[in-house]
């Protein structure tokens, strides 16, 4: 069937970059924002993220025909919430140090809009292939937006990179950054630049047509 | 025809129903299987805590001397039980302090508190926030050294008060954080009256004993 969207491959790699879910679609930017302080919690969050994404897209897309389209938001979230709270006891098993730090910003992946328009874009409408290799490149996506915060944040911020000290003892710790003003001012500057690549791109594609 | 409009809106949510009952049970099942492991996540936590909050000159070996306390108290004619962990010393037999595990509602939800006391609870010997989902920036400062730090050697005769300014040097206040008076103050009610409670119980078993009891 041609005209049923993107395939599996396109979706794939449209997640990584061309359709970044933070940097282009200007989704989920509350973890960003929260968790990237540094590099551990960044990572912990992506993979949680991955979890929920990947078995949220291929339930929906297991169950896409069945949904009533009054009614498919409320099944959305119904995944969601029940792969997020297993998500977080297995944190919280496994990985109990990092499940306090992380805090309530964990069950708050509920409400990331990631998740929720994966399933709505891609999801309910194309098939399980599709929907877990969508939800494949888009984790990557996010989870290399988060990387590109929490670098930025730790290494100027705490000297340090995973918990590694990186930087010389002699940088003075940015405080800022590991702060939320600090986040904000990463996630501005880094969109902008991102922005700004994209434009060039263009212009560069455009002439030479 | 509004008895067939109902049944057919439960018929439309059929799938959400089966949702609804199967992730049920598939939570259930996580819980059952994850449950065991999480609580012994906690208790280490909570036993990690005992060194730092009851001074000790032998920190090492101080888990092994750890003894659970299980009592208790009357919450509003309900009898309630408590738990507390008695740290003796080298012979086994003196009590060096107790900590107390004590929790209450803070700003946004329940505030789980670790509370070292002396031997006789006169004096508090430290505090540990465990478990809290205060307002991020605000509220969370609760856990942080600087304000668990101004309970340290807080005597227990009076309540402790939370007060907007610097406290003086040998009052029995401590300084809210900034905006955080809520959260402040709740930790501040849940100190005092685990404090209450768990000398409530030592008076009871010293009558129990009859004798005095060691330091």
């Amino acid at each position: 069937m041609p005209s049923d969207g993107p395939t599996a491959g396109e979706r794939f790699v449209r997640g990584l970059i061309p359709e970044n879910p933070v940097y282009r679609q200007l989704l989920g930017m509350c973890p960003t924002l929260a968790v990237t302080g540094g590099m551990k919690t960044a990572m912990t969050m992506a993979g949680a993220v991955a979890f929920v994404l990947i078995c949220a897209n291929v339930l929906t897309s297991l169950i896409r025909n069945l949904l009533k389209p009054h009614l498919r938001i409320l099944v959305f979230t119904l995944t969601i919430a029940a792969f997020v709270t297993i998500a977080d006891r297995v944190l919280a098993y496994a990985m109990y140090d990092m499940s306090k730090e992380l805090g309530p910003y964990i069950p708050l992946i509920i409400v990331n809009c990631v998740i929720i328009c994966r399933c709505e874009v891609c999801a309910s409408k194309q098939s399980v292939l599709v929907a877990a290799s969508d939800a494949v490149g888009q984790s990557i996506g996010f989870a290399l937006a988060l990387a590109s915060v929490a670098s930025l944040r730790e290494i100027l911020g705490a000297g340090t990179f995973f918990g590694l000290q990186v930087m010389p003892s002699a940088w003075p710790n940015w405080g800022i950054m590991v702060m939320p003003p600090g986040a904000f001012l990463t996630l501005g500057l880094l969109l902008g630049l991102a922005n700004w690549i994209g434009a060039i791109r263009e212009k560069k594609s455009g002439t030479s047509a | 025809m509004s008895d067939t409009k109902k049944a057919n809106y439960l018929v439309q949510a059929w799938l959400v129903l089966t949702l609804a009952v199967s992730f049920g049970g598939a939570l259930a099942g996580v819980h059952l299987a994850l449950n065991e492991g999480i609580k012994r996540n906690k208790k280490n936590e909570t036993y990690s805590q005992i060194p730092k909050l009851v001074p000790d000159p032998d920190k090492k070996r101080l888990k092994d001397r750890v003894e659970e306390v299980v009592f208790t108290v009357d919450v509003g004619g309900v009898a309630t039980e408590r738990t507390a962990y008695k740290a003796l010393a080298d012979d086994g037999k003196a009590v060096i302090g107790y900590m107390l595990r004590a929790s209450g509602m803070g700003y946004v939800d329940k505030i789980e508190v670790l509370i070292g006391v002396d031997a006789r609870a006169t004096k508090i010997t430290g505090i540990y926030v465990l478990a809290q989902i205060e307002t991020p920036g605000l509220g969370n400062k609760i856990r942080s050294e600087d304000f668990e730090g101004q309970f340290v050697n807080k005597l227990t005769a009076k309540d402790i008060e939370v007060i907007k300014t610097a406290p003086k040097s040998d009052s029995n206040d401590i300084q809210a954080i900034t905006s955080a008076t809520i959260s402040s103050k709740a930790v501040c009610d849940i100190v005092n009256n685990a404090v209450r409670e768990f000398q409530k119980y030592l008076d009871s078993i010293d009558q129990n004993n009859g004798a005095r009891v060691k330091e």
